[in-house]
């Protein structure tokens, strides 16, 4: 019998339940990964867990959307181990806990804000139930009701805990190791559209911390030299420090790095106002090659909405100094949010005319969506504006032309920009394999190649523009309570859309087998 | 080729995580729309959600001389906002809802169809929620269609061609699902 199964989306490697993995495992404890990255993958994961038998499962919910598969899966093993102990942890459960207890009988526990200790002393004390209300961080069901313990404080020292577990080894494409690594958890600011704040914020100790260069490095040498990794992707909920800590931990990452001789190519996500023209000329040296910039609104009224301390202006400056140090600067916008207007969806529309019509970036878009644990919640709630229920909030747009832009760009380009596999992503992913061949090439890449991939991801973006145009101009001069009307035009735009995704993924399927001999030409 | 219910259920089986691991849209809403449900809304939530990563290597597809649901792109990355299956009925407490003003807005609500491979050259339109009227097209070739199903003539000329299906609920909403279809210089269809 194996003492844990932990259960989470393997898209890249989980860190989470990596994380836990590592720590269970210094204590003497046996751990398993189960993938669970969609639905289907329910079958596999209760057989994994029916061959070990696990004294206890953890279920890792990070996004909201994917808690009722995860509860599905929590009452299948209830009801094949009825003798395992089955836990949740991540954002929404800590949010969540006492809902889910009440109403989620195959759940036993759930453990609240960071797991790693918390999950540690639960196993420890797994057999004396007695035992379970001095596990800080724990909410668990005693004789009906549901418990909840007082928080357990932040782990300051975030180098005191081990590197996450590899169990397998990072992915590999164009003959690159590539592999998401974490520098620091939290974030100093407080957005009303994120929990990061909340989830943190609610336990005792400093919301971000970082780990420090040397350990951080440590664990990126290691995955080089053992797995082959040249890329890192850093998953940090914000990757720099506030004020003047920012060029002081690039300088001691830049030294490290090349103390270490580590020649690598890294992705950061950062806010708006971290982006400094020295400081990211620096980073590019140093190998950033790409920002995912949370820049989130075109519109004033929405940044303040969103509650995000930055403004249009600096936005923009920010995309404009990445574009200018020759950094992908990659961004998306909360096109729509609890409060937007005619006047929000102009400026987005023109945000991203400037700042994506030439191809500098794949489009991102979509509707704020309420998530567990955000400022933007307790106020929709106490505004009386929300409707469903706590696994999946919703709410409608005031104007009803706005209401009605955001119905149509669901209906008409929900493939293209949502799908797994429609032209955006597919877009996103060839400036990766862009980033990935000029890393394997230096001076030997073909500049051409980087253009043709600009000018097909132009010609995406300005036609997701157009239609999105075309769709505004409909909501605000036609009549969009015409139901036969509006989906006969809904259902003219997704052909216009599919059509023209047909014609340009066969340009993108040539661009990548260029990107791939040339790349074997090199090697 | 054998009809799908005819075919052993390990090779149904095979076929099906073939599909999973590298279909094109809504995969787990095509192999079981009793588990789907309307699906929420795309977000943007960039400083909580991931980039989206590198590809992945995906298996070289082959010639196929029939049609088979072979793959003609890289296995689908990790998706940010995945909008494949969505979240059951709600649980029995903790609700709350309030009248919506804007009710009478077409499109109420989010819904989905996916085009599914049934046998040979027949395709059909899946869904969860039932009275669509089902309107089939394609760029190329032609269609005879009868309501959720559709059975594709392809062209002589090798290509790709779209196939697309739009199902309309009236003011409930209307969803649109497509797929690639190409067509080989030998004449077999390889389905993206």
């Amino acid at each position: 019998m194996l003492d844990v199964l932990l259960v989470g989306a393997e898209e890249l490697e989980n860190l989470g339940t990596r994380y836990l993995a590592a720590v269970l495992r210094q204590h003497g404890y046996s751990v398993e990964l189960a993938p669970f990255s969609t639905a289907n993958d329910m079958d596999a994961v209760v057989r994994q867990a029916q061959r070990i038998r696990p004294r206890l499962v953890g279920l890792s919910i990070i996004f909201q959307y994917r808690a009722p598969e995860f509860l599905a899966l929590a009452s299948e093993l209830r009801r094949l181990l009825p003798e395992t102990h089955i836990t949740a942890g991540g954002h929404f459960p800590t949010f969540a806990a006492s809902q889910l207890l009440r109403d989620y009988p195959a759940l036993d526990s759930v453990v609240r804000g960071e797991g790693e200790l918390t999950l540690l002393e639960l196993v420890q004390k797994l057999d004396s139930p007695q035992d379970w209300p001095t596990v800080l961080g724990l909410s668990f069901r005693r004789d009906g009701q549901v418990v909840e313990n007082p928080p357990r404080p932040l782990i300051a020292d975030l180098d005191s805990l081990p590197f996450p577990a590899r169990d397998t080894p990072p992915q590999h494409h164009l003959g690159i190791g590539f592999s998401p690594i974490v520098g620091s958890r939290g974030c100093y600011r407080d957005c009303a559209f994120c929990s990061i704040r909340s989830f943190y914020g609610a336990s005792r100790g400093k919301v971000q911390r970082f780990r420090s260069v040397p350990n951080l490095v440590d664990e990126m040498e290691m995955l080089y030299h053992t797995f082959g990794v040249r890329f890192f992707i850093f998953n940090d909920d914000e990757w720099f420090p506030a004020g003047r800590g920012r060029l002081a931990r690039v300088t001691a990452l830049d030294s490290e790095l090349k103390r270490r001789g580590l020649d690598v190519i890294m992705s950061i996500k950062c806010r708006a106002d971290d982006v400094a023209e020295d400081l990211f000329r620096r980073l590019l040296d140093m190998g950033v090659v790409r920002a995912y910039v949370g820049v989130e609104s075109g519109s004033d009224h929405s940044l303040q909405t969103l509650n995000k301390r930055t403004t249009v202006a600096q936005n923009r400056r920010a995309l404009e100094v990445l574009h200018k140090v020759g950094m992908l600067a990659d961004f998306g916008l909360i096109f729509f949010d609890p409060e937007s207007t005619v006047e929000d969806i102009r400026a987005n529309l023109d945000f991203f005319h400037d700042m994506a019509g030439e191809g500098q970036a794949p489009l991102s878009f979509g509707r704020m969506e309420v998530y567990a644990g955000t400022p933007i919640l307790d106020r929709l709630r106490r505004e009386g504006r929300l409707t469903g229920n706590y696994l999946a909030w919703n709410y409608t747009i005031p104007d009803p032309r706005v209401e009605m832009l955001f119905r149509l760009m669901i209906a008409t380009m929900r493939h293209r920009h949502y799908d797994n596999d429609g032209l955006a992503k597919q877009c996103s992913i060839a400036y990766y394999e862009l980033m990935m061949y000029r890393y394997l090439l230096g001076e030997q890449a073909d500049p051409a190649l980087s253009e043709q991939l600009r000018r097909i991801v132009a010609r995406v973006n300005n036609h997701s523009l157009a239609m999105l145009e075309e769709m505004f101009d409909f909501t605000l001069h036609e009549n969009i309570y015409d139901a036969n009307r509006v989906n006969d035009q809904a259902a003219a735009w997704a052909s216009r859309v599919n059509l023209f995704d047909l014609q340009v993924q066969a340009k993108l399927l040539d661009w990548k087998a260029q990107v791939a001999r040339g790349v074997q030409m090199e090697t | 080729m054998a009809p799908w219910n005819k075919l052993p259920k390990d090779l149904q089986k095979a076929i099906l995580t073939l599909i999973v691991l590298y279909g094109s849209t809504s995969v787990s809403c095509r192999l079981g729309p009793v588990i789907c449900d309307p699906p929420p809304p795309p977000s943007v939530t960039p400083m909580i959600c991931d980039p989206p990563p590198p590809p992945t290597t995906a298996p070289k597809p082959t010639a196929t001389p029939t049609v088979t649901p072979m793959i003609c792109d890289p296995p689908p990355p990790p998706s940010v906002t995945p909008m494949i299956c969505d979240p059951p009925p709600p649980p029995p407490s903790g609700g709350e809802s309030r009248p919506d003003s804007q009710d009478r807005l077409p499109l109420a609500e989010i819904r989905a169809v996916d085009i599914v491979w049934e046998d040979g050259l027949t395709f059909g339109a899946e869904t969860p929620w039932p009275g669509a009227r089902y309107r089939w097209s394609a760029s190329g070739g032609t269609l005879s269609a009868s309501g959720e199903r559709v059975v594709w003539q392809p062209p002589a000329e090798p290509g790709r061609y779209l196939l697309q299906v739009v199902a309309d609920w009236g003011q409930a909403g209307l969803a649109v699902d497509a797929l690639t279809l190409v067509v080989e210089k030998d004449g077999s269809v390889t389905i993206c």
